[in-house]
């Protein structure tokens, strides 16, 4: 387990020192750890308890007088407890101690008279500000408030200790002698996040050495390090063991991240995440990272597998910000605008127009688009060019105006006025303030953020949300915690640039605005069809590209609310009760309003319009007005949680346990409907008829007027889970911990519920560096964990009941019911065993520090599709079973290093992942073969035994012929038969000589190297992440996209062109066979080996600067100026190709900009 | 504080007991465990499963009542081509067998739970009429699976030749084991026994079984094992609840014979039960598949079939006499089936009389008014008739194949030859080829025994 925390600590260490002048006394406060590692010969006790406060962070009192008259000291500590260290120290010594709080008192054993005294003094804090009202308390006695001027008077007895506090500071103790000065106090503000790590685990939070598990940590230092608006991409490269899929999916994986690679093939794949203490089975986008105080990964069993069910894939543990007690009400507001570059639809290069043109002659020639043009049924319409060649055919114009008009179309360039006329450069602003305070009895806090963000193509998003957070003592035994959460997300959708194609070809000479940027109308059926239909009554029937959006606009509202409501009592000594209850609401409303000037209202009203050609009367079918679609989906989920929790600690043993049972459900369920003719003010709309087929005006033909009300079916999973955990710790050193959990959902088979199968993990620690054998002044901490278990995975949606859909039967009427997937009474959550070890060290006083974490996971009862012997069910070929088994091993590695620490620091963090996987068992036969990866695009899992479930293989490559075709190997010669080659492959399978494996398609290496430097108060923070040992398949040139779609990849301009160019180029021949075109000879080509290649790069993730100042004044108390930077560039990639290895078909990276300010008020 | 922790142990302990009612919840409402009576019959009722493109379309494309011209045939993919040439590469899902072996899978899921349900006088009708359906649909499936994919019945070799696998029950875990063709036989009988008590006489409507549909039903199975005193006796039961035939002069379930347009009202009163042919190949798609010829050529100009089963297309003739709509190609049991059955079997009972009774009954229905009368010279000449319009009747309605197979049997020695591309494919009687492939992932799961191909 690694500990992201230590560049704070160091910050926060400053603060926290402090000597009363003028006394005999020497009060002293720091925080620290309370372990103490020592060696010293003949020092004097000074020196040592000093050294002592330092680590401890404890304070000390003394009398300089007594101490100087002490013996030295000869010690040798290695991670021992204060008592234990003081027990040492004062052994010889006529001094004795004793700890009051944090407060380290050193006496003289001889008795010392008591004399009472008179105090005044003042409280102030650090800018001198009295502080009224501030509590000065006499040990077990009488206690006083200071006044209007911060000034107080008390009487006590020499050897009192003395206790001012006040809200929101850090006490002060301090004891009493004789004679004593005036007490001038200056209290110091409590830091608002103590530097020590905190572990979450959802179910309890611990210390980083309390657990042997593996776990990150992320702190909201690091967090701040990105700007992105969603949470989950702040971790992108921040933190080891976790992987962000690029450009990947899988089963029903919506984020698809993965902690520590995959664990399910048709399972979901991502991790499980909490939020503040339960699952959120809400979109994480409404989560603002503003409102996040930090995250916790749970990487293995140990710490994922009190999840059970649902652990297998890691857990990531969202904690937002609370308030604190005893903390004066502090503001923090921060701002930031992220400029993002421009998206470029030249990006990926295509062919040039007029070879684009030429082509289109060539079909146009061949009678490619003869079946279009005598189309009657759907109208296609014709790109300008073929509309020409046509004239020309049919002698309407001349050989030269065929030509002039030809010529004039390739000025024009398509992505050119996407470019100019559609894209902008995104725009995101983000805006948040917290508010938090907090007595002594109450804690409190609420935030409330807003983010806009202007998108590439006009869209437009916005989040809004609310969070108040309240914690309340009730009473000594009984706290109460009540949070409420409300987030709101607008999307509105901007112009499509998909719909600019003819009769879904890209025609790249299209022009959708002219020279003065007015839209151009283009028709999406053929022109001298529409231009002539209806005589002229019926609505415009061109497509405005430029202008849809304005008229016809999808807006999508997100709401979500969560309430949770925690109580917390303490039964007896060391036991505590804690119930919880979350409801979570989700909402999620998209309204398309198309208005008249619309094309899609023109045109569904136009299409339906029936038109009495003798009067000229329409009678609309789908009235004239505007069209809205209105689709509502809900989602609810509640949570119920009772829990124990019991801590013992006694001699050389420390015992921790947690018992708990958990009720979950949620349910989804939605509608959806359209309402025409529809007028939003005064709210009017008209019903159609949605039952009947009425002929429409294309191609004559009746249909249904679409958008019919619906009704989403209910869908509820419900859980039911019983857990416990327990650890015990001998002598500091020797701990192991033991977590089990079972769980029960509607969705399991009856058997599975049945048969009480718990989930469960075992783990062991071991501190070396306290053993009385380790001496070594070079390590400083040295602990070895390992530990084994098992997580879960359920797939959601998958049931063990045979289930029927009902519905009527439409020649008899009778209600039918149909089993639409076979009983598999035994289907239960899939298994994923891991084991861990793991090393956490510190060396020179953890001026290198960092873990080592080697695992292997093995999956199992994965489920996958086995054959079914469709003799016993002709429904099906397949049937879902828990058939499959994968295996993955890794290493996590995390290195910080200090390698500066004065007036330059300089820090670095290097994360280095390893992580494979192999699919194991998969019980179908196609996925058996090598085959399977030869068809497989590399992006989506395709199980194939013995290979990575991300894996490619491809056809081998004989280079191109003398005719520009290219060669395999059938049969281990050369060969154009394509079909036979595929055939061969596909039966023949690992054995077979025409293809071959290539690799994974998913990093086997990754991770970043993260330099931070700070000068003054400015800190630059530079993150470079690295991906390797994997492949992708780059974009190829294709006739049959060219002739079929239009869609030509710039390779076009190295194809083969006459016999003696396959010495140079590898692209194949242009090739028109007669419709339908012949496509083997593309597949052939696309999945050859020649179009595969390694994926390895290096790039420059961010680059942060910072410059951070600590005003101390009112109001600001400090303030972080920013300026950041995002997915700069590709340092270096293995590959020499044009593309980018993790986005080949798109712009996948763009840069961010950000500049924003942070501050703290009060 | 003692008093509350045994409160929570108390709420902590009645949470988890009460879990077991909180997971019973269905995990959407827009599923259905079939469970009750109504559930079971619903099953029944899903016409999709249980009537609809469920028969055998491979059978009738290997058949020779129709031919693909060669543009056509040149479209069509391996299989279909295998299929055409009686060079069979086999298939996977979904194909003809998981056609059939659906409704099959129905009608077991139905007899396991309806075995669950109390029998009360209140919905002893409605047990009954799953029971029987289910009984009806499991015998009616099987025998279809039987002409396509086991060899001809041979009282000789029944015992010895590879029969059906018969699922009997739905539990999927059990493994497929082929019978032999008496024990699928005998199973298509008993089934089919068992639905008559329990079916009424006539359904409410033709995708229902009835008392006269497992009639017809068991007049076919004993047709098909050449038992034609049983077929009488079942044919004659059948007719005797219901024996309508349409007029083709002009009926008014009869449109206009000339055109394209379908003639035929779908569920017409020559309809006992209805079904069709699979679409898992498009050798018998009226679309692309072409009469034969010479079949074409053997309808007198005086047939009204002649107008009413067939439109031009593309030089040929494609098939519009479907009794169910569209495309699509009835297989169901009809009257005017019935009919040929107890004529066939009068004939084979040398009852010439008898015979041209019923085949005149039914011509006079089909030939222009007054123009059909059918004469023979004796029993075996009458037979020979009733045979020619047996195969003019029931063209494209899934019976060839298996009436090749017997008449085979009966030694009538017919050799098919069909070409393509230029080859000329033969099939010799009683071939092998007669069963096909069952398709290869059945064979590669389960294990069974593929039908000998030599």
């Amino acid at each position: 387990m690694y500990k992201n925390y230590t560049f704070q600590i160091l910050r926060v260490m400053k603060l926290t020192t402090l000597l009363l002048l003028a006394t005999l006394l020497q009060v002293s406060a720091a925080t620290f750890a309370q372990k103490v590692t020592l060696k010293e010969k003949n020092a004097p006790l000074e020196t040592v308890l000093r050294e002592f406060r330092k680590q401890t962070g404890y304070d000390f009192y003394f009398d300089q007088q007594t101490i100087k008259k002490a013996k030295p000291v000869t010690l040798n500590l290695n991670r021992v407890s204060l008592e234990e260290a003081l027990k040492q120290t004062l052994a010889n010594q006529s001094l004795d101690y004793s700890i009051q709080d944090q407060t380290v008192i050193i006496r003289d054993k001889a008795a010392t008279p008591v004399i009472p005294v008179t105090i005044n003094g003042s409280v102030r804090d650090s800018l001198k500000k009295p502080l009224v009202g501030a509590t000065i308390t006499i040990k077990g006695g009488k206690a006083t408030l200071s006044d209007d001027y911060g000034q107080f008077t008390l009487s006590a007895q020499t050897g009192d200790v003395i206790t001012v506090s006040f809200v929101g500071y850090r006490p002060l103790s301090f004891s009493v002698t004789e004679n004593m000065p005036f007490q001038a106090i200056v209290l110091y503000e409590l830091s608002s996040k103590l530097n020590e790590v905190v572990i979450n685990t959802g179910y309890q939070t611990l210390k980083p050495n309390e657990i042997n598990g593996s776990v990150s940590v992320v702190t909201n230092e690091m967090l701040n390090q990105q700007t992105g608006t969603n949470i989950l991409q702040r971790l992108n490269g921040v933190t080891s063991g976790i992987y962000f899929n690029i450009n990947k999916t899988a089963g029903q994986s919506k984020n698809f991240i993965s902690v520590r690679g995959l664990s399910t093939i048709n399972g979901n794949g991502d991790p499980l995440i909490v939020v503040d203490n339960f699952i959120y089975e809400g979109d994480i986008t409404t989560i603002n990272p503003s409102e996040v105080e930090s995250i916790t990964i749970l990487k293995d069993a140990a710490a994922s597998s009190i999840w059970g069910a649902r652990a297998s894939n890691g857990v990531i543990v969202i904690t937002t910000k609370r308030g604190v007690f005893n903390q004066k009400i502090k503001v923090d507001v921060s701002a930031v605008v992220t400029s993002t570059q421009k998206q470029d639809a030249n990006y990926l290069p295509k062919i040039g127009v007029s070879d684009y043109l030429d082509v289109e002659q060539f079909l146009f020639n061949k009678g490619f688009f003869n079946t279009t043009i005598t189309n009657t049924s759907s109208r296609p319409p014709l790109s300008p060019g073929v509309e020409i060649f046509l004239k020309r055919r049919n002698g309407q114009i001349t050989a030269a105006d065929s030509l002039t008009q030809i010529n004039a179309l390739k000025q024009y360039n398509l992505n050119d006025q996407i470019n100019k006329f559609f894209y902008q450069s995104p725009l995101t602003q983000q805006y948040f303030v917290t508010l938090r305070g907090g007595s002594n009895n109450v804690a409190w806090n609420m935030s409330g953020g807003l983010d806009r963000s202007a998108g590439a193509l006009r869209d437009k998003n916005q989040r809004l949300t609310f969070k108040f957070g309240n914690s309340i003592k009730v009473s000594s035994r009984l706290q109460a915690d009540v949070d409420v959460a409300y987030a709101n997300t607008r999307t509105q959708s901007g112009i499509g640039t998909t719909d600019i194609r003819v009769n879904n070809r890209v025609v790249p000479y299209l022009q959708v605005a002219d020279a003065n940027g007015n839209s151009v109308p283009y028709y999406l059926y053929r022109n001298s069809f529409i231009d002539t239909l209806g005589k002229g009554k019926f609505m415009d029937w061109h497509y405005y590209a430029l202008d849809e959006y304005k008229h016809s606009n999808t807006v999508a509202t997100l709401n979500n609310f969560t309430a949770n409501v925690g109580l917390t009592a303490k039964l007896l000594a060391g036991l505590t009760a804690t119930g919880r209850y979350q409801y979570q609401r989700q909402w999620t409303v998209s309204e398309k309003l198309s208005d008249l000037d619309s094309y899609y209202a023109r045109d569904l009203i136009n299409s339906f319009s029936a038109l009495n050609y003798t009067t000229g009367i329409i009678n609309y079918i789908v009235p004239k007005g505007a069209i809205r679609q209105f689709i509502q989906l809900n989602q609810s989920a509640q949570n119920g949680r009772f829990q124990l929790n019991y801590n013992h600690s006694w001699k050389d043993h420390q015992f921790t346990a947690l018992l708990g049972s958990e009720i979950r459900e949620v349910r989804t369920d939605g509608t959806g409907s359209t309402y025409y003719g529809y007028i939003a003010d005064p709210l009017s709309y008209v019903a159609v008829d949605f039952r009947n087929r009425y002929r429409t005006n294309i191609s004559g033909a009746t249909a249904l007027i679409a958008g019919a009300p619906n009704l989403q079916p209910t869908l509820v999973s419900r859980f039911v889970s019983l857990y416990a955990n327990a650890s015990y710790v001998f002598k500091e050193r020797y701990s192991l911990s033991a977590s089990g959990r079972r769980d029960a959902s509607n969705s399991f088979g009856v058997s599975t519920n049945d048969k009480w199968n718990p989930l469960w993990s075992l783990g062991a620690g071991w501190d070396i560096t306290k053993e009385d054998f380790f001496k070594t002044k070079v390590i400083n901490y040295l602990k070895l964990r390992t530990s084994f278990g098992y997580g879960g995975n359920v797939l959601l949606g998958r049931y063990a009941l045979p289930v029927a859909g009902t519905s009527t039967d439409l020649f008899t009427n009778y209600p039918y019911q149909r089993i639409g997937t076979l009983a598999n009474p035994s289907l239960r959550w899939e298994r994923t065993g891991q084991l861990n070890l793991g090393v956490d060290f510190g060396l020179w006083q953890d001026r290198l520090s960092g873990s080592i974490d080697v695992y292997r996971k093995k999956s199992t009862d994965l489920f996958g599709q086995a054959p079914l012997d469709y003799t016993a069910w002709g429904g099906a070929d397949n049937i879902q079973k828990n058939v499959a088994n994968m295996l993955g091993h890794g290493m996590d590695i995390a290195l910080r290093s200090r390698n500066l620490t004065g007036t330059v620091g300089w820090n670095s963090t290097a994360l280095v992942n390893f992580n494979s996987n192999k699919v194991t068992t998969y019980y179908t036969d196609a996925s058996a073969t090598l085959f399977t990866l030869v068809s497989a695009s590399g992006n989506a899992i395709a199980p194939a035994v013995g290979k990575p479930a991300f894996a490619l293989a491809a056809f081998r490559w004989g280079g191109l012929n003398n005719a520009g075709d290219p060669q395999g190997y059938l049969n281990g010669k050369l060969s154009t038969d394509y079909n036979a080659i595929t055939n061969a492959s596909a039966i023949k399978g690992d054995t077979s000589t025409s293809i071959t494996y290539i690799g994974p398609s998913s990093p086997t290496a990754f991770g970043s190297l993260i330099n931070q430097f700070n000068y003054k108060g400015f800190e630059l923070a530079v993150n470079i992440g690295y991906r390797f040992g994997y492949y992708f398949r780059k974009p190829y040139f294709s006739s049959n996209a060219l002739v079929g779609s239009g869609d030509g990849s710039a390779e076009y301009n190295d194809r083969w062109q006459k016999p003696g160019d396959e010495a140079h180029t590898n692209v194949p021949a242009f090739q028109y066979t007669n419709y339908p075109q012949s496509g083997a000879r593309d597949v052939f080509y696309q999945l050859s080996a020649v179009n595969v290649l390694p994926a390895d790069n290096i790039r420059l993730q961010y680059v942060n600067l910072a410059y951070t100042r600590q005003l101390r004044k009112l109001p600001i108390q400090s303030f972080t100026v920013f300026v950041n930077a995002s997915n700069l560039a590709i340092l270096w990639k293995k590959a020499n190709t044009p593309y980018d290895p993790d986005y080949p078909t798109s712009q996948g990276y763009l840069h961010n900009y950000s500049i924003g300010f942070r501050a703290t008020l009060q | 504080m003692k008093r509350y922790s045994t409160i929570l142990f108390i709420a902590m302990v009645l949470m988890t007991m009460s879990c077991k009612k909180f997971l019973d919840e269905k995990p959407t409402n827009s599923l259905a465990q079939p469970q009750t009576l109504s559930d079971l019959q619903a099953l029944l009722d899903d016409s999709q499963s249980m009537n609809q493109l469920r028969t055998s379309a491979m059978a009738e494309g290997a058949a020779d009542d129709a031919f693909l011209p060669p543009t056509t045939y040149s479209t069509f993919g391996d299989f279909e081509k295998s299929v055409y040439t009686w060079n069979y590469i086999g298939t996977y899902f979904s194909n003809d067998w998981s056609a059939g072996y659906l409704p099959v899978f129905n009608a077991n899921y139905c007899l396991d739970v309806v075995s669950t349900i109390p029998v009360t006088p209140a919905n002893q009708a409605d047990v009954n009429n799953v029971i029987g359906s289910a009984h009806f649909y499991r015998a009616y499936n099987f025998l279809s699976l039987a002409c396509t994919f086991t060899k001809a019945y041979d009282a000789a070799t029944a015992a010895t030749d590879l029969g059906l696998p018969l699922r009997v029950q739905s539990d999927f875990n059990k493994q497929s084991v082929r019978s032999n063709v008496q024990q699928t036989y005998d199973q298509v009988i008993s089934d089919a026994q068992a639905a008559i008590p329990l079916l009424p006489a006539l359904p409410p409507h033709p995708m229902r079984p009835s008392k006269a549909a497992a009639y017809g039903l068991l007049s076919r199975v004993y047709l098909y094992m050449r038992k034609y005193d049983e077929a009488y006796k079942y044919a004659d039961s059948a007719l005797k609840i219901k024996s309508d035939l349409m007029n083709y002069n002009g009926d008014t379930e009869v449109g206009n014979l000339t055109g394209t347009a379908l003639p035929f009202k779908q569920f017409n009163k020559e309809t006992i039960f209805y079904t069709e042919h699979s679409l898992n190949t498009g050798l018998v798609n009226p679309g692309s598949a072409r009469i034969d010829t010479v079949l074409y050529a053997s309808y007198a100009a005086n047939d009204q079939r002649k107008k009413g089963f067939f439109t031009p297309a593309d030089g040929y003739q494609r098939f519009k006499g479907s009794y169910a709509s569209g495309t699509r190609l009835f297989t169901g049991i009809a009257t005017d089936e019935l009919y040929l059955i107890r004529a066939e079997c009068s004939a084979r009972k040398n009852d010439k009389t008898g015979a041209l009774a019923d085949l005149n009954t039914l011509l006079a229905k089909r030939y222009v008014t007054g123009t059909a009368a059918v004469t023979a010279t004796d029993a075996n000449d009458a037979l020979q008739k009733i045979l020619v319009e047996r195969r003019k009747e029931l063209l494209m309605r899934g019976n060839r194949w298996i009436d090749l197979k017997r008449f085979n049997k009966e030694g009538a020695n017919i050799t098919l030859t069909r070409k393509a591309e230029g080859k000329t494919y033969t099939l010799s009687p009683n071939s092998q080829k007669y069963a096909l492939l069952i398709p290869l992932d059945v064979i590669n799961i389960s294990g069974m025994p593929q039908n000998p191909q030599q």
